[in-house]
C-alpha cells in the first residue's frame, strides 16, 4: 500500500471499512499476534506493550517486503488497526458476558471491554464534532505516535496536533464522566 | 448529560483551549468538575484486554499441548488419527483419547459447523455415550476432539471372552436400546453402529455398552461428505445416500444383534448381507422370536422396521419374561403357546391346558392394562415437564429475547404429543395436552411458522373441548380458552383473516367474562390482551366499532392502574393501550393528540422498565414507542424531533441487539427504525444517507419474508421497503432499476390484495405501486378504496400531483 492510498484510507470514514480493509486489518492482527507471542518470552510478566508490538512489526516489514514506504504512515495505519482490533475483541467479550457466566479471572477483561466500547461511542461523537480531533486522538492514544510524526501524516503543524490532542482528551474526559 | 449539553460543553472547551493552549489540563478539568484521570495511553486503561486480545485468543491451540501428553497412536485411518494420551497439566490423572479428524476446516462456516456438532455431542451426557472432554480447531484448521478413554473390549470380544448366553446378549442389547433412544430423542444419529464402535465398560463388574465414534456428518463446502457407514451394517437407504433417521441406526443394530448371537456360538463370520445373517442364524439355532426381531430390524423398507429403539427394547423385555412380542399381539395361538411355555406345568394336563390358556390370556390382558396405567402416569408427568418448559421458560426467555432456543423443545414436544393416544387421557390429561399444544403453537408463531402454529392451536382446541366433555372445572378451562383464542388471533395472517380474527377474539373475551363472573379475582391480563387485539383488528379494517373498542381497552388498563399504580405489567399494558389510542388518533387525523398520547405511553413504558429492568420485552416496547413517535413527528412534518426519536430508537435497538442478537422480532423493529430514519433523511434532502438506511431495512425485511412467505404482513413490509428504495433510485436517476423494482412489488402484492381486498394497508401499498407503474385504471379503483378508508396520505397525493392527475 503506498502512502497516497493510505492517507486516503486514514482520512476516510473509518466506520464504513470495505471488505478488503477488514481483511487487511485481520492480517495486521495475525501479524501482531505472532509478534506478541515471541514478545511474551522476552518481556516476562509485564504484559504486552502495544508500542513495542508495532515497532517490531515495522522492523519486520522493513526486512521483508517493503509494502509501506513511509514509517509514519505505517504507524498511523497500525493505530487505526489497533483501535479496530481491540474494539472487535471488546465487542466479542461484551457478547460473552451476556451468554455465560465468567469466572473472576476474566472480570478485568470484561470491564476494560465495556470501557473501550464506551470510549468508542464517545469517539464517534467526537468525530461528528470535529474529525481532526478524533484522528489525532486515535494516532496518539492507540498508536502512541510522536506529535511530530502525527503532524507529518496529517500535514498540519506540530503545535496544532498538540492542541488538538489536549482538546480531544478534555472533551472525552468530560464525556466519559 | 444530554447530547445537547455535551455539545455545548465541547464548544466551550474548544473555544477555551483555542484561547489558551498552554492551559494545564488536570487543573482545567478539575474546574470542570471532572475527577477522572485523563486519557494518556491505551495500555494504562486496558492492559488486560490487550493481553487477552494478543495472547489468550490463541491459547486454545496450545491448550492441547499444554494439557495432554500423547502416549501412543491407537489408530490411523482415512477419517482420523487417534491417540491415547494422558492429561499432563497436573490437575488430575486421566487417560483420554485424542482424535484428529482429517480434512481442513479453515473456512469460518465449516469451523462453526464442526463446533456445533461437537456441542451437540457434548450435550449428550449419558453413561452409554462416550464423553467429549474437549475439542477445537487448531490454527492450521485441523479439528481435534478429546474423548473419555473407555478401557473395555469391543462388544463382540466381550461376548466371546465372557461366554455370554443368549440372555446375556439380549441384556446388552437392551442397554444399547436405552442409549440409542436417548441419542435419537435429541435428533442425533450414530450412522456407523458396528462391534468396533461399541465398547463394553466394565465398572465394578457391571458391564455397560458405550457408543463411541459418532459419525460426525462433515460437510465439505456445499457437498455433503456422505458417511456410508460400514459394509454389512449400513441400511440400504444409507448406502443409497438418502435421508437417514433413527431407523437407519436400528438396521445396523439388528445386524449387530445377529452378529453377537452368532459370535456367542462361535460362528461369526464376515457377513456382507442381512440375508446371509438370516440363514446363518437358522443354522445356528438362534431362538425363532429373536430371529423375527432381527428380521424386523433389518427390513429393507424403513417403515417395516421398529419405529424406535424403545419399541425394540419393549419387545426384548417381553421376550426376557416370556411374554408374546409386539407382532403377535393379536394371535391367540401365539399368546396361548407362550403362556404354556412360560408355565410348563400347564402342559401336564390336557384339560388344564385350555383352562390355563384362558387364565393366562386374561392375566396377560391385565398385565397390559397395568402397563397402560403406568404409561399414562408417566405421560402426564412428561406433559407437565413439557408445559413447564414451554410456559415458564417461554416467559423467562421472552424476557431475554431468546424464544428461538425453544425450537428444539417444541419439536420434541410435538413429537411427544403426537404419540399419545387420546382415548387414554382423562380431563386433566386433556387440559395438559391443550396447554402443551397452545404453548407449542405460540413458539411456532414466534418463530414465524404460522402454519404449524395454526395446526397446534386447532389441536389444543380439540383437547379443550374433550376436557370439557370429561367434566373439567370451568375455572381451569376458561383461562386456557381465553389465552388460546388470543394466540390464535395472532396467527391469522392469511386469507379470510378478517372474520376469523374477530370471531376468535370475541370468543376469548366471552370466556374471560364468564371466568370473571365465576371468580372476580382472576387476572384480567388476557381480557385486556384480547380487547386490544380486537381494537387493532377493527382499526385495520376501518370498522365503525374501532372507537368504542379502543376506549374500552384503555379503560381496562386505567382501572387496573388506578388500583395498582406500581405494577410493572399493568404499566406495560397501559403503554400499549395508549399506543393503540395514538394510532387511532393518527388514523382519524388528530395527530397532535396522538403525539401527546405516545409521549404518555413512553412515560409508562419507562416506568415499567424501571420496575423490571431485566425484562428485554419491556425495553423492546420502549424502542417500538420511540420508533412510532419518530413516525408521528414525521407525519406532522416536525423533522428535528422525528430524527431525535428515531435515533433514540436506533440506540435502544443497538443495545437490544447486543443483548439478544438472534431475535427476529427485535431485528424487524430495528429495521423499521432505519426505515423511518431513511424517510427523514430523504425529506431533509440527504438522499445518500436515506438510501443507506433503506438498504439496511430492505435486507432485513427480505430475510423475514423469505422465512415466512405465507405471512401477508411480512409481504406488505417487504413491499413498502422495496417501494421506498425504488422511489429513491428513481430520484437518483436510476430509472430502469426503479421500474423493475416497482414491477416486482406489483407481482408480490397483487395476490395478497386479491386474497384480502378489505385490508386497507395492503390496498394502500398496492395503490402506490400502481401509481408508480402509471397503470391509471387499476390505480383509480384502489384510489377510491383508499379514499373511503381515509388512507389518501402524503405519498399518494404527491404522486397524483407529479403526474398531474386531478382525481377528486
Amino acid at each position: 500500500m503506498d502512502s497516497a492510498n493510505l492517507t486516503q484510507l486514514l482520512n476516510n470514514d473509518q466506520s464504513a471499512l470495505t471488505q478488503d480493509q477488514h481483511k487487511d486489518i485481520e492480517a495486521v492482527y495475525q501479524r501482531l499476534k505472532e509478534i506478541a507471542r515471541t514478545q511474551r518470552f522476552k518481556v516476562k510478566g509485564t504484559g504486552i506493550n502495544t508500542t513495542a508490538l508495532v515497532n517490531e512489526a515495522w522492523l519486520k516489514s522493513q526486512k521483508q517486503a517493503k509494502t509501506f514506504n513511509d514509517r509514519n504512515h505505517f504507524f498511523a495505519y497500525s493505530a487505526l488497526a489497533m483501535r479496530h482490533i481491540l474494539l472487535n475483541e471488546a465487542k466479542k467479550n461484551q457478547l460473552i458476558t451476556y451468554v455465560e457466566e465468567t469466572d473472576q479471572l476474566h472480570q478485568p477483561v470484561f470491564k476494560e471491554s465495556s470501557y473501550l466500547l464506551d470510549l468508542e461511542k464517545q469517539l464517534q461523537r467526537l468525530k461528528a464534532f470535529d474529525e481532526k480531533l478524533e484522528q489525532v486522538f486515535t494516532y496518539k492514544f492507540f498508536g502512541d505516535m510522536e506529535f511530530a510524526d502525527i503532524a507529518e501524516v496529517m500535514q498540519v503543524s506540530e503545535r496544532t496536533v498538540f492542541r488538538n490532542w489536549k482538546k480531544a482528551r478534555a472533551m472525552l474526559a468530560v464525556a466519559m464522566q | 448529560m444530554t447530547p445537547k449539553d455535551l455539545e455545548q460543553l465541547w464548544q466551550q472547551i474548544n473555544a477555551e483551549l483555542d484561547q489558551d493552549e498552554d492551559i494545564e489540563l488536570d487543573a482545567y478539568l478539575r474546574n470542570k468538575g471532572c475527577s477522572r484521570v485523563e486519557l494518556n495511553a491505551l495500555s494504562d486503561h486496558t492492559p488486560n484486554l490487550i493481553n487477552h486480545t494478543f495472547l489468550d485468543a490463541d491459547l486454545h491451540d496450545q491448550q492441547l499441548h499444554n494439557k495432554y501428553k500423547i502416549i501412543q497412536q491407537i489408530d490411523s485411518g482415512g477419517q482420523s488419527d487417534i491417540y491415547l494420551a494422558a492429561r499432563s497439566d497436573g490437575v488430575y490423572q486421566q487417560t483420554v483419547v485424542i482424535k484428529f479428524i482429517s480434512g481442513q476446516f479453515d473456512h469460518p462456516s465449516l469451523k462453526q459447523q464442526f463446533l456445533q456438532e461437537m456441542q451437540l455431542l457434548a450435550d449428550l451426557r449419558h453413561p452409554g455415550v462416550v464423553t467429549i472432554i474437549d475439542g477445537n480447531i487448531t490454527a492450521q484448521g485441523k479439528p481435534w476432539l478429546v474423548l473419555d478413554h473407555i478401557d473395555g473390549l469391543h462388544i463382540d470380544q466381550h461376548v466371546k471372552r465372557h461366554g455370554l448366553n443368549t440372555e446375556g446378549v439380549v441384556k446388552l442389547m437392551m442397554d444399547l436400546c436405552e442409549t440409542l433412544q436417548f441419542v435419537h430423542n435429541r435428533q442425533v444419529f450414530h450412522k456407523d453402529l458396528k462391534p468396533g464402535n461399541v465398547l463394553v465398560n466394565n465398572i465394578n463388574d457391571v458391564p455397560y455398552p458405550v457408543l463411541i465414534d459418532f459419525g460426525i456428518a462433515m460437510q465439505q463446502g456445499d457437498q455433503v461428505a456422505m458417511n456410508f457407514g460400514t459394509r454389512g451394517y449400513s441400511a440400504p437407504e444409507q448406502i443409497k445416500g438418502q435421508t437417514v433417521d433413527q431407523r437407519t441406526d436400528l438396521y445396523a443394530l439388528g445386524v449387530l444383534f445377529g452378529h453377537l448371537l452368532l459370535t456367542r456360538q462361535g460362528q461369526a463370520t464376515a457377513l456382507t448381507h442381512a440375508d446371509d445373517l438370516r440363514q446363518a442364524m437358522v443354522a445356528a439355532d438362534v431362538p425363532k422370536d429373536l430371529r423375527r426381531v432381527i428380521s424386523k430390524l433389518t427390513a429393507v423398507d424403513p417403515a417395516k422396521r421398529y419405529p424406535s429403539a424403545d419399541a425394540l427394547r419393549s419387545d426384548l423385555s417381553l421376550w426376557q419374561q416370556g411374554f408374546p412380542l409386539s407382532f403377535d399381539n393379536h394371535k391367540l395361538t401365539a399368546v396361548v403357546a407362550k403362556s404354556v411355555k412360560r408355565h410348563p406345568w400347564v402342559t401336564l394336563g390336557l384339560v388344564m391346558a385350555l383352562v390355563s390358556a384362558v387364565f393366562f390370556t386374561i392375566k396377560y390382558t391385565r398385565d397390559t392394562h397395568h402397563l397402560q396405567q403406568l404409561t399414562i402416569a408417566e405421560k402426564n408427568a412428561t406433559d407437565e415437564l413439557m408445559n413447564f418448559m414451554l410456559d415458564d421458560l417461554y416467559e423467562n426467555l421472552e424476557r431475554i429475547g431468546r424464544i428461538d432456543v425453544l425450537q428444539s423443545v417444541v419439536n420434541q414436544s410435538v413429537d411427544h404429543l403426537g404419540k399419545q393416544d387420546p382415548l387414554t387421557l382423562d380431563q386433566a390429561g386433556h387440559l395438559q395436552a391443550a396447554k402443551a399444544y397452545a404453548n407449542t403453537g405460540r413458539v411456532f408463531d414466534y418463530l414465524e411458522q404460522s402454519e404449524q402454529a395454526q395446526s397446534m392451536f386447532r389441536k389444543a382446541e380439540k383437547h379443550l373441548q374433550q376436557a370439557l366433555e370429561a367434566g373439567a372445572d370451568p375455572l381451569d378451562h376458561l383461562p386456557l380458552l381465553a389465552n388460546l383464542k388470543v394466540y390464535e388471533s395472532q396467527v391469522l395472517v392469511s386469507a379470510g383473516q378478517e372474520q376469523a380474527t374477530e370471531r376468535v377474539l370475541n370468543e376469548s373475551i366471552l370466556a374471560m367474562q364468564q371466568l370473571l363472573l365465576l371468580d372476580p379475582s382472576s387476572s384480567q391480563l388476557p381480557l385486556w390482551e384480547a380487547s386490544m387485539e380486537l381494537g387493532y383488528h377493527y382499526m385495520e379494517y376501518a370498522r365503525d366499532e374501532s372507537a368504542a373498542q379502543v376506549a374500552n381497552t384503555v379503560a381496562i388498563t386505567q382501572r387496573q392502574l388506578a388500583n395498582n399504580p406500581e405494577d410493572a405489567n399493568w404499566l406495560y399494558a397501559s403503554s400499549q393501550s395508549l399506543q393503540m389510542k395514538a394510532w387511532y388518533e393518527l388514523d382519524y387525523g388528530e395527530l397532535s393528540q396522538g403525539i401527546t398520547d405516545l409521549l404518555l405511553a413512553i412515560e409508562h413504558a419507562q416506568a415499567s422498565m424501571a420496575l423490571d429492568p431485566e425484562d428485554l420485552k419491556k425495553q423492546h416496547n420502549q424502542r417500538i414507542l420511540y420508533n412510532q413517535l419518530g413516525f408521528f413527528y414525521l407525519e406532522d412534518q416536525q423533522l428535528e424531533p422525528a430524527q431525535q426519536a428515531v435515533l433514540q430508537a436506533i440506540e435502544l435497538g443497538d443495545a437490544l441487539k447486543l443483548k439478544a442478537p438472534f431475535n427476529q422480532e427485535y431485528e424487524r423493529e430495528h429495521a423499521y427504525s432505519y426505515g423511518t430514519a431513511g424517510e427523514i433523511s430523504q425529506q431533509l434532502g440527504d438522499l445518500d444517507a436515506a438510501l443507506r438506511y433503506y438498504q439496511f431495512t430492505l435486507a432485513t425485511t427480505q430475510e423475514l419474508y423469505a422465512a415466512d412467505p405465507l405471512n401477508y404482513s411480512a409481504a406488505n413490509d417487504l413491499a413498502v421497503d422495496l417501494l421506498l428504495v425504488a422511489d429513491l433510485q428513481q430520484q437518483l436517476g436510476q430509472t430502469a432499476e426503479a421500474q423493475a423494482q416497482f414491477a416486482a412489488v406489483d407481482a408480490l402484492l397483487q395476490p395478497v390484495h386479491e386474497a384480502e381486498p378489505n385490508n386497507k394497508y395492503y390496498a394502500h401499498t398496492l395503490l402506490v405501486t400502481k401509481l408508480q407503474l402509471q397503470r391509471w385504471a387499476e390505480a383509480k379503483a384502489l384510489y377510491e378504496l383508499a379514499k373511503s378508508n381515509d388512507m389518501v396520505d402524503g405519498t399518494v397525493k404527491a404522486l397524483l400531483a407529479k403526474h398531474q392527475l386531478d382525481w377528486p
